[in-house]
């Protein structure tokens, strides 16, 4: 268990880029947009292990994977000369033509946005020296939406808060987050529900801002996030103890027993599961803090059926959804068991 | 959380405004963010500070009519990017260049980058600039412009700062 109560799930800095002297992904004729993602994998290969996957080569059941670890996002899905370029250890992709031409991340797991920007910045580097990048003296970088202009970095973390959430505290946690030029979204970005009580933060503001003070104010607020959060587990289990445990316990109990499991289920119930394993209360015990955390993607429907090996040529339809419940359940059983036991 | 507007019903929808340089949180119950929509064409596009920004007609309100300029470059129009919030290309900031500034300075507070350049050069263009201000910080005491003068000083720290705690790819 981390000493922040494994409030801090990961990390993300983007970079968003363009190539100078070509219309911006929707205005860029097919062909064009084609060559783009072999120019940038060109760039990136002799400095490391990279994969590319173009969109309208790859099966629906990889690309949701991706999207479910958050190497790319739900909007490069539906992009026919969309491409991701990722590397070995999945913690740098670059999406090529979603909103921008070039999009370059780095996920790392913790709080460490300092690293990321550090290993993206390198990235951004090297596909920097091969290809030029739209700039502008005055407004940096040039991006297809003027909300990314400047620096074109959002630095953002993605955080478990469950004890605000259940005080009700988490409105007013977001409105001061806000007045600091931030902004809070759900765990799969723009528009999606805060599962599991999973949120992310990120920073609004990317012109008239260098870098590391954006690394800087984000890491900022998320500490204060995170002190509040600690904060309101005390007062939760101060005030709740009693129905904190039956949560915990009925939540365990469900999670290592169910033949049956659908997402949302086991969002909900997971997410009192890592409560009980805060070391505060110390309901349940973690051996392996690591795999514990990996489940929750694991357990995604992508995830789930391509871990399970059952889908007939990468097609996830040909599972349908009742045996991917099935398959879950035993799976979350199984895995829970192994790295974690209750107190 | 109860709604700012009936004080009754648990509010659901929470947004920022940005209106006037003046950010106003509302939340709202589901019925009276309805009521809102149908009313306020700035809240059409209720539901979260990005939707806000998305929409650059918005930002535009209170301000002259949308230009009809083109952009020679990809073929893009002001109203299209007005409505969409998206340019066709880098030469669309220039094309549209009296909308896109204010529009700008409303999203980020600024029109003025201070981040990273490409080409490792940074060092040298970051001293560059640094010098550039320091004769506009001059000019504007000369003539006792002591507003501009302060800020550009305040622009000035913010560069130096960057320079000595960057590694070398901010100016």
């Amino acid at each position: 268990m981390n000493a922040d109560g494994n409030i801090v799930i990961s990390s993300r800095v983007r970079l968003a880029r363009n190539v100078e002297g070509l219309p911006f992904p929707h205005k860029l004729r097919y062909e064009r947009a084609a060559v783009i993602a072999k120019e940038v994998y060109d760039a990136l290969a002799p400095t490391g292990t990279y994969n590319l996957y173009r969109v309208a080569n790859s099966g629906e059941l990889d690309l949701d994977v991706l999207k479910e670890k958050h190497l790319i996002s739900a909007d490069l899905l539906h992009t026919d000369n969309g491409a991701a370029i990722i590397n070995d250890s999945e913690t740098v992709s670059v999406m090529i033509n979603e909103e921008d031409h070039i999009r370059e991340q780095c996920i790392l797991r913790g709080l460490g946005l300092e690293k990321a920007y550090e290993q993206i910045n390198a990235v951004d580097d090297a596909i920097g020296a091969k290809i030029k990048y739209a700039f502008d003296e005055r407004l940096g970088y040039l991006t297809c939406c003027p909300t990314n202009v400047g620096t074109g970095m959002r630095a953002s973390v993605m955080l478990f808060l469950p004890a605000l959430a259940l005080t009700d505290s988490i409105e007013n946690c977001v409105s001061a987050v806000s007045r600091l030029n931030m902004t809070v979204r759900g765990v799969y970005g723009e528009g999606s529900k805060a599962e599991g009580f999973i949120y992310q933060v990120s920073n609004c503001k990317t012109l008239g801002v260098g870098e590391s003070e954006i690394v800087s104010s984000v890491t900022k607020c998320i500490d204060s996030l995170v002190e509040s959060e600690l904060m309101a587990r005390d007062r939760l289990f101060h005030a709740n103890g009693a129905q904190i445990r039956d949560k915990v316990q009925r939540a365990w109990g469900l999670l290592t027993n169910a033949y049956s499991l659908s997402t949302e289920e086991f969002m909900s119930l997971m997410a009192f599961v890592k409560l009980g394993a805060y070391e505060g209360y110390g309901l349940i015990e973690l051996r392996d803090a690591d795999r514990f955390e990996k489940l929750i993607t694991e357990a995604q429907p992508a995830n789930i059926i391509n871990i399970s090996g059952k889908a007939l040529d990468g097609d996830m339809r040909s599972v349908t959804a009742s045996q991917r419940d099935i398959l879950r359940a035993s799976y979350v059983a199984k895995t829970l068991k192994n790295v974690a036991s209750r107190k | 959380m109860l709604c700012d507007e009936c004080q009754k019903r648990e509010a659901v929808f929470h947004s920022k405004v940005i209106k006037n340089g003046v950010v106003k949180t509302r939340h709202l119950c589901a019925q009276c963010s309805k009521k809102y929509r149908e009313e306020d064409s700035f809240l059409k596009n209720f539901g979260g500070i990005d939707d806000l920004f998305s929409s650059f007609a918005g930002l535009m309100l209170g301000d002259s009519a949308p230009s009809r300029a083109v952009c020679m470059k990809c073929g893009t129009t002001a109203d299209e990017f007005l409505k969409t919030g998206y340019v066709g290309c880098g030469e669309c900031y220039k094309a549209f260049e009296n909308i896109m500034t204010p529009a700008i300075r409303r999203i980020h507070h600024d029109v003025r980058h201070v981040g990273k350049i490409p080409g490792g050069k940074s060092e040298a263009a970051l001293a560059g600039k640094i010098e550039n201000l320091r004769r506009l910080q001059q000019k504007a005491i000369d003539s006792e412009n002591y507003e501009e003068a302060s800020r550009l000083r305040d622009e000035i720290i913010e560069l130096k700062k960057s320079m000595e705690g960057g590694d070398g790819n901010e100016r």
